[in-house]
């Protein structure tokens, strides 16, 4: 097996019986993303010397009788929108083209502090916001399963250097769906923690009240690793929760016997045919290993939908308004119309939209009083063709994934095989507040029974 | 153009003038539908009386009114 496809526990096995080096595998993996990444564009900025100096330390500490755990000396890599210290951080946007942080994000310092190699820069949507944009300085990362499809955005980059192989976990960041609809069309899984269980100190932001941090990865277990690393109390995150965090690793373990999981089969009754037989196949993978799978109902889509829009268009705006009014001819022109557009959001659009998503959480979490999870769609149809993308925010969209920015709850997407087009097909599973672990054993059982990790990633030549 | 069309199109023109953005008509344009669009799930927000705890907001609206669709 090509170390490209080891999970980060396997790697870490191998280095800590020195059957490899970091060293090694940072030199392999700077060498594939050098011959391979100007076909995907999944990086914005490479960080050879800082990867090797990690990697370095990393096999020097482990010399000494140092571990600092899973991750420690495996590479990754940061969505362009976590600052990181003496690294340019552009947002992938020509506002911020030459700015350079002086001090990493949280989730940065804790993957340094994990022993992890940072080989660089990813890319992502204009600020996280609009996209697909042709019109920004540097590339849109591209689907590696079929370069004339969207990656999903805005983790695009992130999904990118994933499903190409390039590394096993990146942090992405998701406050309408942006972790996972590129997880779902690029066949990686990703993982929108609780509001509140990753800091966002140190991350652009888009909408304070829906933004998250959470890992996407190549396998469940990688994310759990990811997870592990970025939750946990901050009390300089005004949105961040101090509750305990649990062994998400150990919780794999456990199985799905017993659980109740709920269908709301009016979100996704409009999807393709093979996207609703990916979610049948998983609801009956669940059957088999012991969960109660049932139909549930809750609130019109409709609502969440227009909910997260407003909220996300407002506090959106709020974040760019001086931007916009000064320089908006600097802004791509995806942006440049979501801006505007938003602008013309009053205050009582804002407060409307606040008061409906106080009835939507109480909903959702009365169908939690006696089920353990959800399972639905993340989109309603496999990636996109680039030149045929709808407005993510508007009517049209084919994501799912906006109620539970909404809400705030934790949700997955977690891929269950391909079409006839040979394109990931994702289902999502949304749990409790804080039940990420949960959410981690369901996905890991639709892992286990689509035999996912056994399917052949795309085959990516220069 | 219809009527509602030529209205709804002098809206946007009159709330983004609000905002202090700078925008060409051509781009004002090219984003109507999307205005448009937006304004179809504002409709969705407005009258929930749900979660209101006063009664005030249980007051029916008269038969006669048309319901907003804008604030």
């Amino acid at each position: 097996m090509s170390f490209f496809d080891k999970s980060i526990l396997e790697l870490g096995r191998d280095l800590r019986q020195g059957a490899t080096s970091s060293e090694a595998i940072t030199a392999q993996t700077l060498e594939r993303i050098a011959s391979l990444d100007g076909e995907i564009h999944a990086f914005i900025t490479v960080t050879p010397e800082r990867a090797l100096e990690d990697a370095r330390r990393a096999d020097s500490e482990r010399a000494s009788g140092i571990d600092r755990g899973p991750l420690h000396g495996v590479p990754y890599a940061l969505k362009d929108i976590y600052d990181t210290d003496g690294i340019r951080t552009t947002c992938h946007s020509r506002l911020l083209i030459d700015n350079v942080p002086a001090a990493d994000s949280v989730v940065a310092r804790r993957f340094r502090e994990a022993g992890g190699v940072l080989l660089g820069k990813l890319a992502t949507n204009e600020f996280a916001f609009g996209g697909p944009g042709f019109d920004l300085p540097f590339p849109l990362a591209l689907n590696p399963w079929d370069r004339r499809r969207f990656t999903g955005g805005s983790s695009s980059g992130s999904v990118a250097a994933i499903a190409a192989r390039f590394l096993r976990l990146a942090p992405g960041s998701d406050t309408g769906g942006s972790i996972r609809g590129p997880a779902s069309w690029t066949g990686t899984v990703g993982l929108k923690p609780t509001y509140g269980r990753v800091s966002r100190r140190g991350v652009f932001p888009l909408a304070w009240s829906l933004d998250t941090c959470g890992p996407l990865a190549r396998s469940v277990e990688d994310a759990a690793v990811g997870l592990q690393i970025m939750a946990g109390h901050d009390p300089e995150d005004s949105g961040s929760v101090d509750v305990a965090v649990p062994d998400y690793l150990a919780a794999l373990a456990q199985g799905v016997e017993g659980l109740r999981i709920g269908m709301p089969r009016h979100f996704f009754e409009q999807a393709d045919a093979e996207v609703l037989a990916g979610i049948e196949r998983a609801a009956e993978i669940l059957r088999r290993a012991g969960a109660i799978v049932e139909d549930v109902v809750l609130p019109d889509f409709a609502l969440f939908s227009a909910c997260c829009r407003v909220i996300l268009m407002a506090e959106g705006c709020a974040v760019h308004r001086d931007n916009a009014l000064a320089r908006l001819a600097d802004y791509g022109e995806v942006n440049q119309g979501r801006l505007i557009v938003g602008a013309t959001l009053s205050a009582v659009d804002y407060i409307d939209a606040c008061r409906l998503r106080r009835e939507l959480v109480d909903a959702v979490n009365a169908v939690f009083a006696d089920h353990d999870a959800l399972l639905t769609a993340t989109t309603l149809e496999t990636a996109p063709p680039l030149d045929d993308i709808s407005n993510p925010m508007g009517t049209a969209s084919p994501m799912q994934t906006t109620p539970f920015n909404v809400t705030g709850h934790p949700a997955l997407s977690q891929p269950v095989g391909l079409s006839r087009h040979g394109l990931p097909l994702g289902v999502q599973i949304v749990g409790p507040a804080f039940a990420e672990t949960t959410v981690l054993r369901i996905a890991r059982e639709i892992e286990r029974g689509t035999n996912w990790l056994e399917t052949p990633q795309p085959d990516i030549r220069p | 153009m219809n009527e509602t069309d030529r209205s709804v199109r002098e809206e946007f023109r009159l709330l983004i003038e609000r905002a202090g953005l700078t925008v060409s008509e051509a781009q004002r344009d090219s984003l109507l539908s999307t205005y448009a669009d937006l304004k179809k799930q504002l409709a969705l927000l407005h009258r929930r009386p749900g979660a209101e705890p006063s009664l005030v907001f249980h007051v029916p609206a008269p038969p006669s009114t048309p319901p907003r669709t804008r604030s």
